[in-house]
């Protein structure tokens, strides 16, 4: 079955060549556009700083290749064990927010289910108004979750526009399948699990990348929340370098403990801290194949 | 409410008429308790949730009452000072708030134009691509800048297209008067939205490659056996079968109307000045975080608030008239 | 767009300094006294007044500690001494035991990487065992403190000692002062001090900013009376032919437009300097005070636009880098390393980047009048970095532990223990190189503990790895400037419209001046800038500060 889809009116019916050729062209200029900053990115974080200097600031492609810089990252224990908390922070995160997103995806995806309006909205309410910063911060410390990765992981766990999202594509499974279902007297988690989760794999996918890399890239959590910088996780470290230096300055003094810019040391951490969101891709890929309707309406 | 639901949950009573109970069955017919029993289950899946909300959220949203305070950290909310509307009245009589509402709305109206199809037409796009290796290549390529900080990113496009940037240069060195990219407080919108672009637009494809992939395949079996051409089988199948998705997503975004880019914009500010570059979230920096005026910032985050709320309400009436559900539906 | 999950917090953050800053030089030391004003002012056992009619403590009595002869020595005005190294196997200051092994929890903000744990630390180790302490920083980025320290405080959370760096601004500093911490005054005002004979050794200028309600309240980190130097490369203005001392804004231009090769991307300069023309002018610092007891600004003052104009048009003739008004620090600093930017203003710790770098050769120009002849002025800062208070107690015990920890670390230049705060373990922090003590990569890295930052006395110039002279340039330079040093009256007035709006009031004249600067806006409207200004808020804080003067 071909689902060759156009994106232009004018090309209707079989691609022609013309149409393949600038599709083509279009991958390639799309691809470009992304990959040259990632790819000075990468060779700055490999280039001497005699050579960044020389550029001045960023290099394209080095002349002389120095793993000077992830040889001070990895120097002690500091990053290897901020990017396992980091990691481990994103995974129970993930996964603990996901287990409530989808919940309650469900829990109010059907109409006219008891309290259904009510709690649609109590939850809709949150998408528009959000507390400040200093009552969560108290709200977190009156629960005794400062200083533990806790405070990263609940506090911000449910959001409404993730429970939307799900919500929206569980709406989207024809009706005709929970009557099918419910007939047949499956329990309501029955119809979750084996109907609702596996027909919203794509969009479940999706709100769990978006839970790992805002868990992930939080900063600002443990900022405020962990006081031993050993509970750091490598955003927090990341941020400290690479931000650290972009202080604009005058007349002003003060001490600071600030070494020389190292450029290629912050363009290190920028790739450290992004392969393992790469890594984390395929994964989701896998859940995104097409036609998963079909098969479940015929079987 | 939200103790109704985590602390009653008797045991199970055999579903006797779950038949009858289908979602046809209007619900006022339906009498509370056998509607009880037929949604307990519902109510227990709502429940981890809402005590999150309740906890990390309502509970202190209940902080947002320094709004009409001069709220002082260590005098905490039991002995700032009330204030009433002073907050308010004090955002509303000033010039710099008006500015930086309207640029705001200028930068959203822009994104809503220029950015939010973007990505469902790259969304499109990469669906239409038939090798499988391509295409995901293509689609983990085009997600990255999105990881990019925007102190990376701002730095990078002057690089190129500063004053003494590559591009400038290469035009000076011919003799060709430079251009003024980054500094033109006329243009200044345009490029944000456009550097959003390039950062984001990648990422925001992920949602809608979702949804395509949601879509019934036998639909466009359908569709090719009545004869239907590629461009109508977009059109018809497609474009439909992403139409709720799309809806939800103008809708979320227009409730986050006024909220744009703070720290590209804060990075970028002084190039063209707060006339053309200040929008809410910076004002309020200045005005209440670098202050430590928290009471200030409370009343412009309530504001927010209530103007999210309007157009939020507006835009969902109106998906409603599109026979699209929107994000709520009674 | 669609990135939205993760934490949920109210207020917007950031990633933009609220200000400036440098790198150090960070040896505590001696032989700085004063400069003239502040040595009339708060001598020793003088009063200082403040508002609400009661008198102020004594500051700390001074008394000058024993310091190892300089190679070239500083002045009573500021300038600072100079030594060829470190001197080794300095005299023991500290003669008891300063702990009794307790945890020792501090605040500190920093501007790097928080330091490795204690476990590979060996500076860190070496503290705590020379000390006898459990040492541990709550470490806060720049970036993120106005944000988490009034989490902290809302929380009561803040740890037992707390350094605040002076100019961050601390909603109602004396107030949660008041509330929150210690009380020093009964322990070291006046000759109390005696019993911390190194704290004594820290000058009442620093001493001022730990002075609030007429109380002691912290500890200072003494810092130089330098503010802001315009450092150049004299590479680039020798190839161009520039002079490197210009003697009016006249030649000041004439250097700029020599400098200037916009084809080979050179430029003058990459920030704004309006207070180097300010200075030319002879503006005084920040404020004025009449005799009449009245407060000016100098945005009121009647130099202040035509400097702006002037600035403006050398932005117009492209002697500033195109990207000026968003040059982030790090790409200023490289360019000018890198001699694309022949000046860059910077404060004046910036030389310590650039000090430490023995293939950089630069230099300071020296302040001049704008026409050649009118005096300049040239503007100090608040005499301390940061000031360490302690978490309020009635145990003196506990007090003195604490201030003996303060006495320790502000052990003057050349003592064992000044040694050991700025160079740590021998072979792991530091390696021996001719009788030179050189911090190795670790060394460097490990101070990021950040502790030497919270207290100490005056500083010395002693760049041992820097370009040969380096040292020498900085203090003849210093010498040159002293004549013209203006102080900030108000750098130790308290006023509550400048603590509660200081900061976007001067975000608003910021805005103005760089619009002007930029060419976006006519000279004309910094006049309605500066009324805007003054009505928003700049008129009641001259009051204020005039009555926190007077009472």
């Amino acid at each position: 079955m071909s689902r060759s889809t156009e994106t232009r009116p004018a090309w209707m019916g079989k691609p022609t060549p013309f149409a393949s050729v600038s599709r083509a062209l279009g991958i390639v200029l799309m691809c470009a556009l992304v990959i040259f900053p990632f790819l000075v990115v990468v060779s700055t974080s490999l280039a001497t700083q005699t050579e960044i200097d020389r550029n001045g600031g960023y290099v394209i492609i080095p002349t002389e290749i120095s793993f000077e810089a992830y040889r001070q990252i990895f120097n002690g224990t500091q990053v290897t064990r901020s990017i396992i908390i980091s990691v481990g922070i994103t995974v129970v995160g993930t996964l603990f927010s996901l287990t409530c997103t989808v919940l309650a995806a469900y829990g109010l995806s059907r109409k006219g289910s008891l309290f259904q309006k009510g709690l649609l909205t109590f939850v809709l309410i949150t998408l528009l108004f959000g507390p400040g910063m200093i009552p969560v911060y108290l709200m977190v410390k009156n629960m005794g979750m400062l200083n533990t990765y806790w405070a990263l992981i609940i506090p911000g766990a449910v959001s409404a526009f993730n429970i939307i999202i799900i919500r929206g594509f569980i709406q989207s499974i024809p009706q005709e399948m929970f009557e099918a279902a419910r007939i047949d007297g499956a329990s309501e988690w029955r119809v979750l699990w084996q109907l609702v989760i596996p027909l919203s794999r794509a969009s479940i996918a999706v709100v769990g990348l978006f839970l790992a890399v805002g868990y992930w890239n939080n900063y600002f959590g443990p900022l405020l929340y962990l006081t031993d910088t050993d509970k750091w996780p490598l955003q927090l470290l990341m941020r400290s370098f690479v931000l650290q230096n972009n202080i604009s300055s005058t007349a002003q003094q003060i001490p600071g403990m600030v070494r020389p810019p190292q450029q290629a040391v912050q363009m290190a951490f920028v790739v450290i801290s992004t392969i393992p969101i790469l890594l984390a891709y395929p994964f989701l890929t896998k859940h995104m194949s097409k036609g998963m309707l079909t098969g479940a309406v015929k079987g | 409410m939200a103790i109704d639901v985590k602390s009653t949950a008797p045991a199970p009573v055999r579903r006797l008429s779950r038949k009858d109970l289908q979602s046809g069955e209007p619900d006022r017919k339906v009498p509370f308790l056998a509607r009880w029993r037929r949604d307990y289950p519902l109510l227990i899946m709502v429940a981890p949730a809402v005590i999150v909300l309740m906890l990390f959220t309502y509970i202190p949203l209940l902080g947002n009452v320094i709004a009409f305070m001069d709220y002082v950290p260590f005098l905490g909310i039991r002995d700032s000072e009330w204030v009433g509307f002073d907050n308010f009245t004090a955002l509303f009589a000033d010039a710099g708030f008006w500015n930086a509402f309207s640029n705001t709305l200028q930068v959203t109206a822009l994104q809503l134009i220029l950015f939010f199809p973007v990505p469902i037409m790259l969304a499109v796009f990469l669906n239409s691509v038939m090798r499988s290796g391509v295409k995901k290549f293509t689609q983990s390529v085009i997600y990255l800048p999105h990881f990019l900080s925007w102190v990376i990113i701002v730095a990078l496009f002057q690089q190129m297209f500063g004053g003494a940037g590559v591009v400038n240069r290469f035009l000076i060195n011919n003799g060709i008067s430079p251009l003024d990219i980054m500094s033109n407080p006329e243009t200044f919108k345009l490029l944000i939205t456009f550097q959003g672009i390039w950062k984001d637009a990648g990422w925001g494809t992920i949602i809608f490659l979702a949804a395509i992939a949601a879509i019934d395949a036998s639909q466009y079996e359908a569709a090719a056996i009545d004869g239907a051409g590629s461009f109508k089988r977009f059109w018809h199948v497609t474009l439909p079968g992403m139409r709720p998705i799309i809806v939800l997503m103008l809708i979320l975004r227009l409730g986050d109307s006024l909220t744009v880019g703070f720290e590209q914009i804060l990075l970028q500010r002084d190039a063209v000045g707060p006339g053309a570059a200040e929008v809410l979230d910076t004002f309020v920096y200045f005005n209440g975080v670098v202050d430590g005026n928290w009471g200030a910032a409370t009343a412009a985050g309530l504001l927010k608030g209530v103007v999210s709320l309007v157009l939020v309400l507006a835009a969902n009436k109106f998906a409603h008239k599109l026979g699209e559900d929107g994000i709520y539906k009674s | 767009m669609t990135q939205h999950s993760g934490s949920s917090f109210g207020a917007p953050t950031s990633s933009i300094p609220r200000r400036k800053m440098l790198k150090f030089s960070l040896f505590g030391a001696v032989g700085l006294v004063l400069s003239p004003a502040a040595l009339t002012a708060c001598s020793n056992g003088s009063k200082t007044a403040l508002a609400g009619g009661q008198e102020a403590v004594a500051l700390p009595a001074f008394a000058a500690p024993v310091k190892p002869t300089p190679t070239l020595p500083g002045t009573s005005d500021g300038v600072m001494d100079v030594y060829a190294s470190f001197p080794m196997n300095g005299p023991v200051t500290v003669k008891d035991v300063v702990g009794d092994g307790s945890e020792f929890e501090f605040l500190v903000m920093t501007y790097g990487q928080p330091a490795p744990p204690l476990e590979e630390n060996a500076y860190w180790q070496i503290l705590n065992k020379e000390l006898n302490l459990k040492l541990k920083p709550v470490m806060v980025p720049y970036a993120d403190f106005p944000q988490k320290f009034p989490a902290m405080v809302a929380g009561n959370d803040l740890p037992d000692v707390v350094s605040v760096p002076v100019n961050m601004t601390v909603n109602r500093l004396p107030e949660l002062a008041k509330t929150q911490f210690t009380d020093l005054s009964d322990f070291i005002s006046g000759d109390a001090v005696k019993k911390y004979p190194n704290l004594a050794g820290i000058p009442p200028y620093a001493w001022k900013n730990g002075l609030l309600n007429g109380r002691m309240y912290g500890v200072p980190k003494t810092d130089p009376v330098f503010g802001g130097q315009m450092y150049t490369k004299p590479d680039v203005f020798e190839k161009a032919g520039a002079n490197l001392t210009p003697k009016s804004l006249e030649e000041f231009e004439e250097s700029m437009k020599a400098v200037t090769d916009p084809k080979a991307g050179v430029y003058a300069l990459g920030n704004p300097i309006t207070d180097f023309i300010l200075q030319s002018y002879g503006v005084q610092n920040k404020w004025t005070q009449a005799s009449d007891g009245t407060f000016t600004s100098h945005f009121e003052s009647e130099q202040f636009i035509p400097a702006i104009e002037k600035m403006a048009t050398y932005y117009k003739a492209g002697y500033f880098h195109p990207d000026t008004a968003t040059l982030e620090k790090t790409r200023r600093d490289s360019l000018f390393r890198t001699s694309k930017l022949a000046m860059t203003y910077d404060g004046n710790r910036a030389f310590g980047i650039i000090a430490d770098d023995r293939n950089l050769v630069f230099s300071m120009m020296p302040s001049f009048g704008f026409d050649g002849t009118a005096t300049p002025t040239y503007w100090t800062g608040k005499g301390a970095y940061a000031i360490t208070m302690l978490k309020k107690t009635t145990d003196e015990k506990k007090i003195d532990q604490f201030l003996k920890t303060m006495n320790w670390l502000c052990a003057p230049f050349g003592s064992k223990e000044s040694f050991i705060a700025s160079y740590g373990q021998e072979g792991t922090n530091y390696e021996m190189r001719d009788g030179v003590a050189i911090l190795t990569e670790r060394g460097q890295r490990e101070q990021d503990l950040g502790f030497a930052y919270i207290a100490g006395g005056p500083q010395v110039l002693v760049n041992p790895q820097g370009a040969p002279g380096v040292d020498a340039a900085i203090h003849a330079w210093q010498t040159s400037v002293i004549p013209y040093l203006a102080e900030d009256p108000t750098a130790h007035l308290y006023s509550p419209t400048q603590n509660s709006k200081g900061a976007s009031l001067e975000q608003g004249m910021t805005d103005a001046i760089t619009a002007v600067f930029l060419g976006r806006s006519s000279s004309a409207s910094l006049k309605s800038a500066v009324s805007t200004w003054k009505s928003n808020g700049g008129e009641k804080i001259a009051t204020e500060f005039a009555e926190a003067v007077k009472a």
